[in-house]
């Protein structure tokens, strides 16, 4: 097997355009989508009117809460109020020192209260927001809440676009915390019933896109494989091994390890060239290294799973059309181009069952210094998916090799 | 010795190969000769185990070779009819990928890829990718990879295809070694005859998926025995001759030639009834020669249908 393995790796270094998909095509993206957010220093921010629209404040946030749900210890409701985003945004993002001086921020209860023509961003959230980021912290819920809508007026201030975007980064990655800690905050919030604080590293706009983008490539690391094999296929290599006493089992194992390590190998150049060039930091490296190397397991068994099927039923256009949309699908679903929560929690649900979708929670998770114990269960889904895909794509070659 | 006993090959409604009987002895080379579909590839595919009989059986030494399949492989060598190769790897790589997937010693590898790219004569290519030899060395670099473990049996599906003369005759050569100094079997399929009258002892004629014939060399040409080849030089009346031949139902083939006419028939003896159409047709020849029959007389005789047709 470790022959099959090692005439892969040398098939795959004497490709090119292999190279250029699975390592300078990711760099490209990730250089691009940094210089962008370079770009935004040279904007100079001048003096702006923020009106924040709360149809529910806090306490009565609280006092709604607490009467659905009494068993709720007051202390953690207390601390209910550090996950509060619109006071996040009032009391935290607009407070920082870049931004408070130039930022005045008005609260108001009710949208129509707001005289438009005032502020150059009007940012509102509808009556049952805490709530439903209460429900889903403590109790793992999801309702159908509204989102927070933000309104540009962009003839108060040309600079309104620009702050809408950091607002929205900002809404982004609170949603995103909360959904990714979500584990980690309810075990560690309900059983002892004070209040625990979980502490991980904050993560930028392009640290998301860094994982998320390579993670997204990584899946075609699978469709160049099937590629592989197709050919070896079509020109009786395939034949040939298999009369040199290669069994279709042991080249369908070769071909997981083969993805997982093409995979872990494209992922560490990846990571290591954004942290060289672009800072990208992992809060803790063996923890992230133990993820990469799970997820990598996930795609080394969807690689041999694509590569059984190509070799059963496929041809290169079939290959083409994995790789042209249902990788693309996959990578929506996964929120590997954008957090899918945001146009509806199912596709980021769905999402999660995909290799790329969980191996993207992983990443992000052991990137920001995450528990093992909180991520355990996505290992052991990355590791089951991987070790279905390896037993399909073996139960698919051995119905071929019986009907020679 | 392999054998393959009352094999059958069927694909839905056809049969590639009807109850096929042969044999290879261990050290001795095989013709197997027959035109496009008579069902030599799908033989040599049966034999190689790539593909299962339907009915019938292969074996090694009068056990199915089913019974142990990886110790027969480790046994054969195959030459398939396409090449076979990785494009994007050099001819030692491909080498190398082989004799570690025959599980060969290093040591061993080592000795024996040297002395293959010397034999096929790859020495200077050795470290340059397939994709860039000519058709003539990836048909060289095709047999190697087949011999790489030092198979006892190998067998070649129409390896000269598409060769230059160059290559061609060194492939032959070196087949003819490996069979007389090395004792290894041949089992080698063409279109050509002068490559199988030149490698193989004794032939297996296959059309339509059956064996039609069989035996060494001179079995086979003794079919159409003497006489039934005629060359006639004409001087005059060529077009009338041909024409003439034509309507004689003994007459087999007729193959016009730049002065005259070849002439092969069914019927033994053939100069009696040619000369007479001659004489009662006033035709003015030059000389009429009796020719000796080849293996292409004889698959024409059997089959009505030239080989490479």
């Amino acid at each position: 097997m470790w022959a099959l393995v090692q005439k892969e790796f040398l098939s795959f270094k004497a490709t090119r355009s292999i190279w250029l998909l699975l390592l300078l095509v990711p760099l490209i993206v990730i250089t691009v989508i940094h210089m962008i957010g370079g770009n935004e220093d040279g904007w100079q921010l001048q003096s702006m009117n923020v009106a924040v629209v709360d149809e529910r404040q806090l306490d009565d946030a609280l006092e709604s809460f607490a009467a659905r749900h009494p068993e709720v210890d007051r202390a953690i409701l207390t601390s209910a109020n550090s996950l509060s985003l619109p006071d996040s945004l009032v009391d935290g993002f607009f407070h920082t020192d870049e931004l408070a001086d130039m930022i005045h921020v008005q609260t108001y209860t009710r949208l129509n209260e707001v005289d438009v023509s005032d502020y150059a961003l009007i940012i509102s959230f509808p009556q049952d927001y805490r709530e439903m980021v209460w429900e889903r912290v403590f109790f793992d819920e999801t309702t159908d809440a509204r989102q927070p809508e933000i309104r540009v007026n962009v003839e108060v201030n040309e600079g309104a676009t620009e702050v809408a975007e950091w607002v929205e980064q900002f809404i982004f990655y609170y949603q995103f915390h909360v959904a990714i800690g979500e584990d980690g905050a309810v075990e560690d919030y309900m059983p002892a019933g004070e209040t625990a604080e979980v502490e991980y590293e904050s993560i930028s706009m392009f640290e998301y896109s860094v994982v998320s983008f390579t993670v997204f490539f990584s899946l075609y690391v699978a469709s160049t494989m099937a590629n592989f094999a197709i050919r070896d296929k079509q020109n009786l290599t395939l034949d040939r091994m298999v009369v040199s006493n290669v069994t279709l089992g042991s080249f369908i194992g070769s071909r997981v390890w083969t993805g997982t390590m093409l995979t872990l190998g494209q992922l560490t150049v990846i990571f290591t060239i954004a942290g060289l060039f672009f800072g990208f930091k992992v809060a803790s490296l063996p923890v992230f290294i133990l993820a990469l190397s799970v997820f990598s397991l996930a795609i080394g068994g969807l690689s041999a799973l694509i590569v059984a099927l190509s070799l059963a039923y496929g041809t290169e256009q079939s290959i083409s059309v994995i790789s042209s949309f249902i990788f693309v699908a996959m990578g929506l679903l996964g929120g590997n181009f954008f957090d899918t929560a945001m146009i509806a929690p199912i596709f980021a649900q769905i999402g999660q069952f995909m290799p790329n979708g969980s191996g993207l929670t992983v990443l992000l998770q052991a990137k920001q210094g995450f528990a093992i114990q909180t991520m355990a269960s996505s290992f052991v889904y990355l590791l089951l998916f991987g070790i279905v895909c390896t037993l399909i794509a073996s139960a698919l070659m051995r119905r071929k090799e019986q009907r020679r | 010795m392999i054998e393959m006993i009352e094999a059958t090959k069927s694909y839905k409604q056809t049969k590639a190969v009807k109850g096929l009987n042969f044999h290879i002895e261990k050290g001795e080379a095989v013709g197997l000769l027959g035109p496009n579909g008579a069902g030599k590839t799908t033989a040599i595919s049966m034999l190689a185990s790539l593909i299962q009989t339907t009915t019938g059986q292969v074996c090694i030494n009068g056990v199915d070779v089913r019974k142990n399949l990886k110790k027969y492989r480790a046994r054969i060598g195959v030459v398939p009819q396409d090449i076979a190769l990785f494009p994007e790897l050099t001819a030692e790589e491909n080498l190398n990928f082989f004799a570690k997937i025959h599980k060969v010693s290093k040591q061993e590898s080592k000795q024996t890829i040297a002395r293959l790219i010397q034999d096929v004569g790859l020495e200077e290519k050795k470290k340059e990718k397939v994709e860039t030899f000519s058709g003539g060395m990836k048909r060289r670099l095709n047999l190697a990879c087949a011999l790489v473990h030092r198979p006892e049996y190998v067998f070649l599906d129409e390896p000269t295809v598409g060769v230059d003369p160059q290559s061609r005759r060194h492939l032959l050569d070196l087949m003819k070694t490996l069979q007389q100094e090395q004792g290894m079997a041949i089992l080698y399929t063409s279109h050509y005859m002068e490559e199988v009258e030149f490698i193989c002892d004794r032939l297996y004629v296959m059309d339509r998926g059956e064996v039609i014939a069989s035996g060494n060399k001179e079995e086979i040409k003794q079919i159409l025995g003497s006489g039934s080849t005629y060359e006639v030089h004409v001087q005059e009346g060529k077009e009338k001759l041909y024409e003439l031949l034509q309507q004689e139902k003994q007459i087999k083939n007729l193959v016009k030639t730049d002065d005259g006419i070849i002439v092969t028939s069914n019927r033994n003896p053939l100069f009696q009834d040619l000369m007479h159409v001659i004489t009662e047709n006033h035709i003015r020849v030059n000389g009429v020669l009796a020719k000796e029959s080849t293996l292409e007389d004889v698959f024409l005789h059997l089959t009505g249908r030239k080989l490479r047709d």
